[in-house]
């Protein structure tokens, strides 16, 4: 007798297995401390959900609900202070994250670039047409400056040189990050680049 | 006997694997326990196939590569047996795959950034899919040292600026030393021509 399935991503089976691998990632993270970029990275692959998705904010503050998460993200003010701790921002709050805000963080990414993939995936593909992509290149990188130019302080030298680098070298990276972020597994990738190991 | 048949797909990239439950171990009807084939498809590329060992190293080397992606880092990897092997190509990345067999030549395929994302989640998938009883070599992801970081971090994303902006501060600094400077100026002239001046008005 042979038995055959198609496999799809099955978001109960997954919410069931994300508590065991929390569980067993825990003990990794022993003798480790957070990443001096890590509010930077997390707040720049935020605002690429933001450049990819018309109020992504909201959705990102109703799955935070929905997955029971911390008053950090009750309300857009909350979460913008969360985001706030980003040095290159306009507004930084001198402050820094604790390990349960970047792993809330995490989560939410994680569950959003999985949302994202199909559009992630086709900015990143090399095999569809090239016109094509480049008018979406476009779109995306203009959208993403216009957010820079609007929450960075565009005096740092690393924003001038993010808005005047013409190959999008940076904004490429973080999209292949939140490409390889999305699911179980991409959750706990993120997550490790959030650390260092002492 | 019954035979298992699952199929991960993701876009450009589909793993199916069979195999037959493990009775000794205890697994049910459902769960493979015992591997016996698994094949990938990559659209553009050669179906691969092989053993449960070569899976093995395929997955050791793709998600320990997609790991350090993430962390920004770019260099190559070595699966144990140098079965697998993966090289950043450009934008792209290629994928070196050895044969066990002798005198067959390694299989070269050139992955680009959304199909090294498929892969992964194909491989992500068979993870962490409850119906397989296996257990894979590749290991966790656990934080780099900051060292490790550093050492390996892509050389095109270094911020010189800090470097940049001391060699600037040097070179004028040294522009400055050169400028004579004239130590024998008389202030004297200058005192008398006032004495002078306040005596014509007087």
């Amino acid at each position: 007798m042979k038995t055959s399935y198609l496999v799809t991503t099955n978001r109960k089976k997954i919410k069931n297995d994300s508590n065991l691998v929390n569980s067993s990632c825990d003990k990794t993270y022993i003798n480790c401390v957070i990443a001096n970029d890590a509010p930077k990275k997390l707040d720049f692959l935020i605002l690429v959900i933001e450049t990819l998705q018309i109020n992504a904010t909201e959705s990102l503050l109703m799955k935070a609900k929905d997955k029971g998460l911390s008053k950090d993200f009750s309300n857009r003010v909350q979460f913008w202070k969360l985001r706030a701790s980003n040095p290159l921002r306009k507004s930084y709050t001198f402050s820094s994250l604790t390990s349960e805000q970047i792993d809330s963080l995490v989560e939410l990414i994680s569950s959003m670039a999985d949302n994202l993939y199909p559009l992630i995936r086709q900015l990143l593909s090399s095999k569809e047409s090239k016109t094509l992509n480049n008018e979406r290149w476009i779109l995306f990188s203009t959208r993403l400056k216009s957010l820079i130019r609007e929450r960075m302080n565009l005096q740092r030298s690393y924003i001038a040189h993010l808005l005047s680098d013409e190959n999008n070298e940076f904004f490429r990276e973080l999209l292949v990050i939140l490409s390889l972020s999305c699911g179980p597994g991409g959750a706990n990738r993120l997550k490790a680049s959030m650390y260092y190991q002492i | 006997m019954i035979n298992l048949t699952y199929r991960f797909d993701q876009n450009s990239s589909s793993l199916e694997l069979a195999g037959m439950p493990d009775v000794s171990n205890g697994d049910s009807e459902d769960t493979i326990g015992i591997l016996s084939s698994w094949t990938l498809r990559i659209i553009g590329s050669p179906l691969l196939e092989g053993e449960k060992e070569h899976l093995d190293e395929l997955m050791q080397v793709i998600l320990l590569y997609s790991r350090s992606y993430v962390s920004g880092i770019r260099k190559s990897f070595k699966s144990s047996k140098n079965i697998v092997i993966i090289i950043p190509f450009g934008v792209n990345h290629k994928l070196l795959l050895n044969s066990t067999k002798k005198n067959v030549k390694p299989l070269e395929i050139i992955l680009d950034d959304s199909e090294l994302a498929d892969l992964t989640r194909c491989l992500d998938l068979l993870r962490f899919d409850p119906r397989f009883n296996l257990r894979w070599n590749s290991t966790l992801e656990r934080p780099f040292s900051r060292r490790f970081i550093v050492s390996n971090f892509n050389k095109s994303n270094r911020n010189y600026n800090i470097l940049y902006a001391f060699l600037i501060f040097l070179t004028t600094s040294s522009i400055f030393l050169l400028i004579p400077i004239n130590n024998q100026l008389d202030l004297r002239e200058i005192n008398n021509s006032s004495e002078s001046f306040s005596k014509q008005i007087k």
